[in-house]
């Protein structure tokens, strides 16, 4: 578990958790790969690369000191009940130091992989969780890194079957359908690898 | 080869009536048809042009002619898990531009002079 949200809602640390994780979420890829072998296997391909382009800025020791800073940040927030709120800010801002190690990191992580906005989103969290009662608005860079994985695959699962894309053969009848008779949808007399049983289910 | 790198490819039934050829030919816009038998076989290729010189000029139906009667045939293809050196070789060979591609047997696609320049262009 790198997040406490990780409780309600857990994402993947291996590359079976995140096949699953994308199945979970992609029900169009889940049909696919339960339709056509290959499609699980290029799954499992896909998500091994994935995990091997992020695995490596998953934990560390900023996330440690993060983890430590934000269990201060949940103590003062319950501290707030008390009513001292000048103790609570206190321990808020202890926490808000121990984010700053990860918060550096996430700029090296953006220039490495180029995803900016995960670091933007990972800093503008950790403002957003000074505020009192809102230590669980930072999710970590981990959790953010993990959910970026996720995205990966199923962009490039979506990508690899066409469910997002009309495939060429479907673009040709939709362009000639009403310019000659009887013109048929022919993903019945199309055989490769852009024909796959799932995009019958796409188009 | 790589799977899937390989190009769709459009195919007739060689028990198919030319006129229904004709129409796949004009719905997928393409300008040859692999004619494949039961077993998803190739067994001849079909070209819009062999329609109008062997059909149309003869004065035959394309309603009545069979696909298996003015295809081209026999057809030379490769199997996938040759290399694509030997695919070069092969198309030279047979002096055409595109080649079907088999796996055990089966057609699974097609090869052209595109895709093997592509991948001279990625050995470079």
């Amino acid at each position: 578990m790198r997040s406490l949200r990780d409780l309600v809602e857990r994402m993947p640390e291996t590359r079976k958790g995140l096949e699953e994780t994308v199945l979970r979420y992609s029900p169009a890829i889940k049909e696919a790969v339960e339709r056509d072998p290959e499609s699980r296997v290029r799954l499992g391909e896909i998500a091994n690369e994935s995990m091997d382009k992020y695995k490596k800025y998953l934990g560390g020791l900023s996330e440690k000191v993060s983890a430590t800073g934000h269990a201060v940040g949940y103590t003062a927030d319950a501290w707030l009940a008390t009513g001292d709120i000048v103790g609570s800010l206190g321990g808020k801002f202890l926490n808000l130091l121990a984010q700053i190690p990860q918060k550096a990191y996430s700029v090296v992580y953006a220039a490495r992989t180029g995803n900016y906005l995960d670091s933007l989103q990972n800093i503008f969290e950790g403002l957003v969780s000074y505020l009192p009662g809102f230590t669980v608005a930072d999710q970590g860079l981990s959790r953010i890194i993990q959910k970026r994985m996720v995205k990966d695959v199923i962009y490039k699962m979506n990508d690899e079957l066409g469910l997002e894309k009309k495939s060429w053969y479907r673009s040709v009848f939709d362009r000639i359908k009403n310019k000659y008779s009887d013109v048929k949808d022919r993903s019945e007399n199309i055989i490769g690898p852009r024909r796959r049983p799932a995009l019958a289910l796409a188009n | 080869m790589e799977k899937n790198k390989l190009l769709d490819a459009v195919v007739c039934n060689e028990n198919d009536s030319v006129l229904e050829a004709s129409k796949i030919l004009r719905d997928t816009q393409t300008r040859h048809l692999i004619v494949i038998n039961d077993s998803k076989e190739p067994v001849g290729i079909l070209s819009a042009v062999d329609i109008n010189n062997r059909v149309v000029a003869e004065e035959m139906n394309p309603s009545d002619t069979m696909v298996s009667e003015i295809m081209t045939k026999p057809i030379e293809s490769i199997d996938v898990n040759s290399s694509y050196e030997k695919a070069y070789k092969k198309m030279i060979e047979v002096g055409t531009y595109s080649m079907p591609v088999t796996e055990n047997g089966e057609l699974i696609g097609e090869i052209d002079f595109n895709q093997l320049f592509k991948k001279c262009e990625e050995c470079k």
